[in-house]
């Protein structure tokens, strides 16, 4: 075996390791704990509690708001994300800008924001009548809005890969654009709607944020095993209900990889960009349109930041900065700001990194066939397991003396690893069709002037992907500020984080303090960001002017 | 008696569908072979296998006599020219080709005077800095070459390289590709989907047909001699037409019936014979010998007409050359006449 096929070998063992470790192993700890505790620990036991009538209510709801949520982010996001890329919008990096938005701070400041909207006393009450947020309706309009940034990222990528010379082709065949769009765009984004929409629904039926703050009554497997786990301290009920949570979603996962097959190449070596003409109807149908999606959006965190600084809400608008005084508060302080930039670090670089190892390794070095099956199924089953599901698996599987891990537990460490695995799936697709765009055969090219694998990797690969990298790094780093459902369970009494914080803030009552530190994280996500983007246009430059068209 | 390249029983198969089948020829020393034939014959297989990038299902590929079989690229001493040139886009043209210059037998010193070397071969010499992107198609060919051939290996591998160019470019690069391959020696195997380029450039043509070997040989044996009736079609470029033996030195073409073709087959027996377009005359319908068919297409071919015309026996499509000025027009019924001397008799119907 030569030192090529060597370090090869060596880099899959360290990823299937990475995945043993991130998630195969919990994910068998949260099977075994479902079925062991509680008194006699069988299969009939499981049985028992999946069937207990508040659970599957739960489901229901769960079902219902997710794919409610879903249908309407993803049609909302293929609109817009057809605005940003197929049509001549005007300003179109703020749009592109506002599109993004709601990434920047956690969930629970859309529920939030619907609350000082629409609440009991919110700002429109008087104009509701006896409509009111609170139930489905608010969980719903909350996640949209908070998913929104997730399939429009997803679509716009999608969007991007258009071949221009289709688009001629059909112009020249006299083919209308709507029937261009149904012939030759709608086919080319159907894995990315089907990932979209599926990303959108995962995000939703894990998330706690909404239903806690907005959702009333309506109960939802999330907020179940919240409850289950934090409040009765039943840890085999919380198993059940996060193995529950799996069948929908391991389900969703499925149609995604038959869509995925199905889908065939979008670009060829010899694509031309698209080149858009105006076009006066398309063009002010979707100035329109992404117009009212982007003051949406930016509406949220203005009434967010308003009511932040308002003295008392909405009676008491006198400016204070009481509210950010976050040490006055239960919830972690300023200390947990701090925790979660550390956090939101560590996962930007080592996440980018392993996944563009992993996605290189996958798409260029033909491993077994069996290896790459395992690792491909890996990568995308991250996006399977619900964040709520996967950090009580980190529970079970790390919370246990015999593992020798152990002492990651309640470490910073722990709360990385699962942030990374939550975050991975998305953030592989992306790589992964960053590096498919690469002629194959720079590799056999190597390979034939005796280069190995990783000189092209280093020298040609990764400098000309430099743009995905750090795009990949920036939404591991949003998604870290942000996250809740995967890291609630496994924060320590040193790694208290913000995003946590507002949640609990709220819960406490202190809303317009949860509202606040929520800023805190939006408007460090915004500085990321913005740094992250003045990096890339450089970095885009340098490297565009050497891309093959 | 070892060749430079020696191909012995080679065959391929992905997931049970066989891509070569039992391909076996040998290119000499210094010798520019050809692979020639239609689109998925196993034209790229064939190239990968010589360069190690796929491994044959059996068979064996000997490189100066000594098995390379399992030999990995870079220990084959090869240089590869891809169809899509696979430049490394954000490297420049000197630093392309400096890529595969590595190791104890490039120290730094030696590196930028080979580049710089390789470059004037390529006549590209003032072009080093230049990216990708900036060099027109013919250029980026010129670079995917100088690179192939910077580590001077003893083989050269071409898959396609001049298909992506305008035929202008095309011919022009056709005669330097082969002036330098004569200058540096290097035993060249290209591939090409074309076989008036191969007959141009090649000592030694290999035709392959659906993954098996047709013919192997000089482009004038080829044109010459053509050992089946596809090779007698897709390389020289004849007519093939359905016949029937008849006793004695005849056969039939329908109702034609043509003396002095030898060809030792019980009468009744279907074959195919191959006519050159030089051999195919057209004549009165009348006369006995001839063959009657309908002309298609009259169309002007150099300093003469090309008439393309369907048999009216087994409706083959036969071409044939007429003087400037023959009054022949699309639709008109005429006779096709052969040399029976030269007709070449395959058995089997085509
Ligand atoms: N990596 C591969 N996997 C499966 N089939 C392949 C692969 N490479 C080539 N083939 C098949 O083998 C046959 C020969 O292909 P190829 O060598 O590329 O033909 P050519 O270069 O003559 O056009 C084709 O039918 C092709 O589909
Ligand atoms: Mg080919």
């Amino acid at each position: 075996m030569n030192a090529e096929k060597f370090i090869q070998r060596l880099c899959l063992v360290l990823v299937t390791l990475y995945f043993g470790v991130s998630l195969a192993g919990p994910l068998t700890a949260l099977v075994v704990s479902s079925l062991q505790s509680g008194d006699d620990g069988s299969a009939a036991n499981l049985a028992g509690r999946l069937t207990d009538p508040r659970l599957v209510r739960a489901a229901g709801n769960s079902l219902w708001v997710g794919a409610l949520t879903s249908a309407i982010t993803t049609a909302l996001a293929l609109f817009y994300a057809y605005g940003l890329t197929r049509a001549r919008l005007p300003l179109k990096g703020i749009f592109a800008a506002a599109g993004q938005i709601p990434l920047l701070a956690p969930s629970l400041l859309s529920a939030l924001a619907l609350v000082y909207l629409f609440g009991v006393q919110g700002l429109l009450r008087p104009w509701m009548g006896e409509a009111s947020i609170m139930g489905w309706q608010g969980i719903v309009i909350a996640n949209v809005i908070a998913t929104f940034p997730h399939a429009l990222l997803v679509l716009r990528t999608a969007l991007s890969a258009s071949d221009g010379r289709l688009y001629e082709a059909g112009e020249l065949m006299g083919r209308s654009g709507r029937s261009m769009f149904l012939a030759v765009t709608l086919p080319g984004v159907r894995h990315g709607l089907v990932s979209a929409a599926l990303i959108v629904f995962m995000l939703t039926i894990a998330d706690i944020g909404a239903p806690k703050v907005v959702g009333g009554s309506f109960d939802v497997l999330a907020l179940e095993i919240y409850e289950q786990v934090l409040g009765q301290q039943d840890f085999a009920m919380g198993a059940a209900v996060a193995l529950a949570m799996l069948a929908p979603t391991a389900l969703a996962m499925g149609i995604e990889r038959w869509a995925a097959s199905r889908q065939s190449a979008a670009l060829s070596a010899r694509s031309t960009p698209l080149v858009l003409k105006p076009h006066l109807a398309r063009d002010t149908a979707m100035l329109t349109g992404c117009s009212i999606i982007a003051a949406g959006l930016v509406g949220v965190i203005a009434v967010c930041q308003f009511a932040s600084v308002a003295a008392f809400w909405p009676y008491d608008v006198s400016f204070t900065t009481k509210h950010y005084d976050f040490n006055r508060f239960d919830g972690g302080g300023w200390q947990a700001l701090g925790n979660s930039v550390q956090l939101a670090v560590f996962t930007a670089i080592g996440g980018a990194l392993l996944v563009f190892a992993n996605a290189y390794l996958l798409e260029k070095t033909k491993p077994h066939r069996v290896v790459r099956g395992a690792l491909s199924g890996f990568s995308l089953l991250s996006a399977a397991v619900p964040g709520l599901s996967l950090g009580l698996a980190y529970v079970f599987f790390f919370n246990n003396p015999a593992n020798l891990l152990n002492g990651l537990y309640g470490t910073m460490a722990i709360l990385v690893l699962a942030t990374i695995t939550h975050f991975y799936t998305v953030a592989h697709l992306s790589a992964t069709s960053a590096l498919k765009a690469l002629d194959p055969e720079f590799e056999t090219a190597a390979a034939a002037m005796g280069r190995p694998f990783w000189m092209v990797a280093a020298r040609v690969s990764f400098p000309i992907s430099t743009p995905a990298l750090i795009e990949t790094a920036l939404y591991f780093f949003v998604n870290a500020m942000t996250t809740v459902s995967v890291v609630v369970f496994l924060y320590g009494p040193h790694t208290k984080l913000a995003s946590v914080a507002v949640l609990n803030m709220d819960d406490a009552g202190d809303v317009a303090p949860a509202a606040a530190m929520g800023m805190m994280i939006f408007y460090i996500n915004l500085a990321v960001r913005i740094a992250g983007e003045t990096v890339l246009t450089r970095v885009r430059a340098s490297t565009t002017r050497g891309k093959v068209s | 008696m070892s060749e430079a390249i020696d191909v012995a029983s080679l065959s391929k198969t992905f997931g049970g569908q066989a891509a070569l089948s039992d391909v076996s020829f040998s290119v000499p020393e210094g010798a520019f072979a050809c692979l020639v034939g239609p689109s998925g014959c196993g034209k790229t297989t064939l190239l990968r296998i010589l360069a190690g990038l796929e491994t044959p299902s059996s068979g064996q590929v000997l490189l100066n006599g000594s098995d390379a079989t399992r030999l990995n690229p870079a220990s084959r001493s090869i240089g590869v020219v891809f169809q899509s040139y696979a430049l490394f886009p954000n490297l420049t043209a000197a630093q392309n080709i400096a890529f595969g210059l590595h190791g104890k037998d490039w120290p730094r010193s030696n590196k930028q005077a080979r580049v710089d070397e390789v470059l004037a071969l390529v006549g590209l010499s003032g072009l080093a800095k230049r990216k990708p992107v900036q060099l027109s198609g013919g250029q980026q060919q010129r670079v995917a070459l100088a690179r192939a051939l910077a580590p001077r290996p003893r083989f050269l591998l071409l898959d396609e390289p001049l298909s992506a160019l305008d035929p202008h470019v095309r011919g022009a690069l056709r005669a330097e590709l082969k002036d330098i391959q004569r200058r540096t020696g290097v035993t060249t195997v290209m591939v090409t989907h074309d076989q008036e380029e191969a007959l141009a450039l090649a000592d030694l043509v290999v035709v392959l047909r659906a993954g098996r070997l047709e013919q192997a040989g000089s482009p004038r044996h080829l044109l010459e001699q053509p050992a089946t009736p596809f090779v007698a079609d897709f390389v020289a470029n004849m007519n093939i037409i359905e016949a029937r033996a008849e006793s004695g030195e005849r056969i039939s073409i329908g109702a034609t019936v043509i003396a002095g073709v030898v060809h030792g087959l019980a009468p009744g027996a279907a074959l195919s014979v191959a006519a050159a377009q030089g051999n195919t005359r057209l004549t009165d319908a009348a006369l006995p010998a001839a063959c009657p068919a309908r002309v298609r297409a009259v169309e002007f071919a150099g300093r003469q007409l090309r008439v393309i015309a369907r048999l009216e026996a087994g409706g083959t499509l036969i071409r044939a050359h007429a003087p400037l000025g023959s009054p022949v027009a699309s639709g008109d019924v005429i006779g096709v006449a052969f040399d029976p001397q030269s007709l070449r008799v395959y058995a089997g119907a085509p």
